[in-house]
């Protein structure tokens, strides 16, 4: 009995040791990674420097769906970049630099494969890896990389690993809480992480190694243009100011003449000299011209001139004998206001055109923020467009054509106090960044206005928290003005390229 | 005496079996062959891949043979395919954005198709919209078609960056100078501190 129990007990204990070998048999075909380096040289590279700690099932190698494998070939192919001609561009802010190897196991040797990012002290988005225990003072750091990233692609997991290391590298790269674009408009508090400034930060650390990516000639096209799209997205998409030469401004018509570009610090000449005759809309994103008496409309070009918009000068001329007043980009639609009429055109390609007749005395559109939500304590906006009438009542315009289309009237608008005293014209800057000014207006005696912004600091993302208050602009005091328009983003550069 | 020596050793196998399952070493029992020992960066062949001959073609794309769906429409769907991992999703849209000649269409629903920020894979979604998108700009001189394809793309969702793209990528075609986004772009990567 024991002659037969014992060798068939250490035969059992070995089959369970060595599931590795029964394992590795078993990959689908259709899962075998065509670039696997080899388990021999994965472990041989990594064994007297980083230690891996498989949470989830065991390292299958070259099996791609196997997470403990794809995060091993990840440091691998950073360790090992194959002789990729890292392109060296002058974005490099030798963060990462040539060397993405030694940023990475600079301090962190440990890594923890199919954590919980629940536990985690800093995620990256998708919770594709996060880090713990980021103090410069422990003797392991560990890495952590999550379930999330067996989606991601080589280079999304590689950039991961740079993600995680730029935390380690910079105590100071905590993230704040996105304060522009789709990310900080998320529903029911949910917040995503940016970072500030352009030069440092662990999204730019990605960056930089994206760009290096992006730029490296013997990489295939496919991998190059994924790096591409990636740099772009974590330069504008996780950057709470705006990326380089770009700027969002009001554009600013001063009494004498030509116009200028006010990003809410500096004050740039735009256009020399207006077209005599023409009278400025409204318009977000672009200069808009019109003529009233030839009906015709034209729109900055981006290098100095106006070209003719022969769609909108048709729209203008349908007003027939209508007072022609404004004209506005409101969602999907373009809107000539008159005296008594609006007319929309949807932007879509079927151009469709839509009318509705009001009782005269209209003037103008304006943009107002108003509460988007109805918690008391949120401070959620979104903006609206009212139309302005003569007597200082205002209409709530619709925010789609499909609305305006359908609708037969417009509903009285809720009063919104001005933002100055005697306010003519108002301007919302996209509240990006931590610009100073948010909200431009002008008074009737020509002056220009912004918000100036009070600061306090929250504890959870070590985020300032605003309030506004209006002063005049100092780089604008002592000049009058007839109007501003806007918001616009622009930039000298913009025109030249 | 002898039956607990032998429990003993057991023991330690079973830990010694334990400890292996958590750190693999080089003498791991999987022996790669020489195929599975490819380079990075290096086309490796792959005996095993499936030939599949309905509705695909075998494109090279630099490293490696793929098989990707050839119908412009299908390459889309895949594109936007929540469900498919990054890797078939990026194949999918890079090809169709290299069709020539050029689906503008296809390009259109990719670029302008909404996307949920709250959602953890946003940042790829971008990423595949933004791609579209510089296709777009690219293929800017090739007609009115593009210009329209430009402005649902402007005027599609709530993504203010993609919006800001759009009208930049419209500028260009309107001062007759198309590509201008790619030349942004350009800029945009090759920043100064």
């Amino acid at each position: 009995m024991t002659k037969f129990t014992r060798p068939f007990l250490i035969f059992s204990v070995l089959a369970f040791a060595f599931p590795v070998m029964v394992q590795a048999q078993q990959i689908d075909p259709k899962n075998i990674d065509k670039e696997c380096p080899g388990a021999a040289r994965i472990s041989g590279e990594f064994d007297s420097v980083m230690r891996f700690y498989d949470k989830k099932g065991v390292y299958i190698p070259c099996d791609k769906t196997n997470l403990n494998y794809r995060v091993r070939k990840a440091f691998y192919q950073i360790k090992n970049p194959g002789g990729i001609h890292f392109a060296s561009t002058r974005f490099n802010f030798k963060m990462v630099g040539m060397d993405a190897w030694r940023f990475v196991n600079k301090k962190s040797q440990h890594v923890f494969i199919g954590g919980d990012p629940k536990k985690s002290e800093v995620m990256v988005p998708g919770f594709a890896g996060f880090v713990e225990g980021n103090d410069s003072k422990k003797k392991h750091n560990v890495m952590s990389i999550g379930t999330e990233a067996i989606y991601s692609t080589d280079l999304e997991l590689r950039a991961t690993i740079i993600h995680l290391a730029a935390h380690y590298a910079e105590e100071t790269f905590s993230h704040k809480k996105c304060l522009r674009g789709p990310f900080a408009l998320l529903p029911d508090g949910e917040e995503k992480a940016c970072d500030v400034e352009w030069w440092n930060g662990a999204f730019v650390a990605e960056a930089e190694y994206f760009v290096s990516q992006a730029g490296a000639s013997n990489l295939p096209a496919e991998t190059r243009a994924e790096a591409r799209a990636a740099a772009i997205e974590r330069l504008t998409y996780h950057l709470n100011r705006l990326p380089g030469f770009l700027k969002p401004g009001a554009v600013l018509y001063p009494a004498q003449g030509g116009v200028l570009f006010f990003d809410g610090e500096n004050i740039t000449p735009m256009i020399a000299r207006l077209p005599p005759g023409f009278e400025v809309a409204n318009r977000e994103d672009r200069i808009t011209l019109v003529d009233q008496k030839k009906r015709q409309v034209m729109d900055y070009d981006f290098k100095g001139g106006f070209t003719n918009r022969k769609d909108l000068s048709e729209l203008v001329k349908s007003g027939a004998k209508e007072v022609y007043r404004d004209i506005a980009d409101i969602g999907d639609m373009t809107c000539v206001l008159f005296s008594s009429k609006i007319l929309c055109q949807s932007k879509f390609r079927e151009k469709e055109v839509a009318t509705l007749t009001l009782a005269p005395g209209l003037k103008k559109f304006a943009w107002v923020r108003e509460k988007a939500s109805l918690e008391p304590n949120e401070e959620r906006h979104e903006l609206l467009v009212h139309v302005i009438k003569e007597d200082g009542s205002a209409l709530r315009m619709a925010n789609t054509f499909q609305d305006f289309k359908a609708a037969e009237r417009l509903t009285a608008a809720p009063f919104v106090p001005p933002s100055i005293p005697n306010e003519v014209e108002r301007i919302f800057l996209p509240k990006w960044s931590d610009m100073e000014h948010d909200v431009v207006a002008l008074d009737k005696s020509g002056r220009i206005f912004s918000s100036k912004i009070r600061e306090t600091t929250d504890t959870v993302w070590a985020n300032s928290i605003s309030t506004n208050i209006m002063v005049e602009t100092p780089e604008l005091k002592g000049q009058k003005f007839r109007k501003i328009s806007g918001p616009m983003i622009w930039s000298k550069l913009l025109e030249e390229i | 005496m002898k039956l607990r020596i032998g429990f003993i050793v057991i023991g330690l196998l079973v830990l010694a079996g334990l400890a292996r399952l958590s750190k693999p070493t080089a003498k791991a029992s999987f022996r790669p062959t020489a195929h599975h020992q490819g380079v990075p960066g290096k086309p490796v062949p792959s005996p095993e891949l499936p030939i599949v001959k309905t509705n695909t073609v075998v494109r090279k794309s630099g490293t490696e043979n793929v098989l990707i769906a050839e119908n412009p429409s299908s390459l889309a769907q895949q594109a936007l395919a929540a469900e498919s991992t990054h890797e078939e999703r990026w194949r999918s849209v890079f090809a169709l954005t290299e069709q020539r000649p050029a689906n503008v269409d296809e390009i259109r629903r990719v670029a302008a198709a909404a996307y949920d920020p709250s959602v953890k894979g946003a940042d790829f979604e971008i990423r595949v919209r933004l791609h579209a998108l510089e296709a777009l700009d690219r293929l800017g001189s090739e007609g009115s078609e593009v210009e329209h394809a430009i402005v649902d793309v402007a005027n599609a969702g709530q993504d203010d960056n993609l919006k800001m793209f759009a009208m930049i990528a419209l500028a260009g075609i309107e001062q007759g100078r198309p590509g201008k986004l790619n030349r942004f772009l350009n800029q945009l990567i090759d920043q100064e501190k």
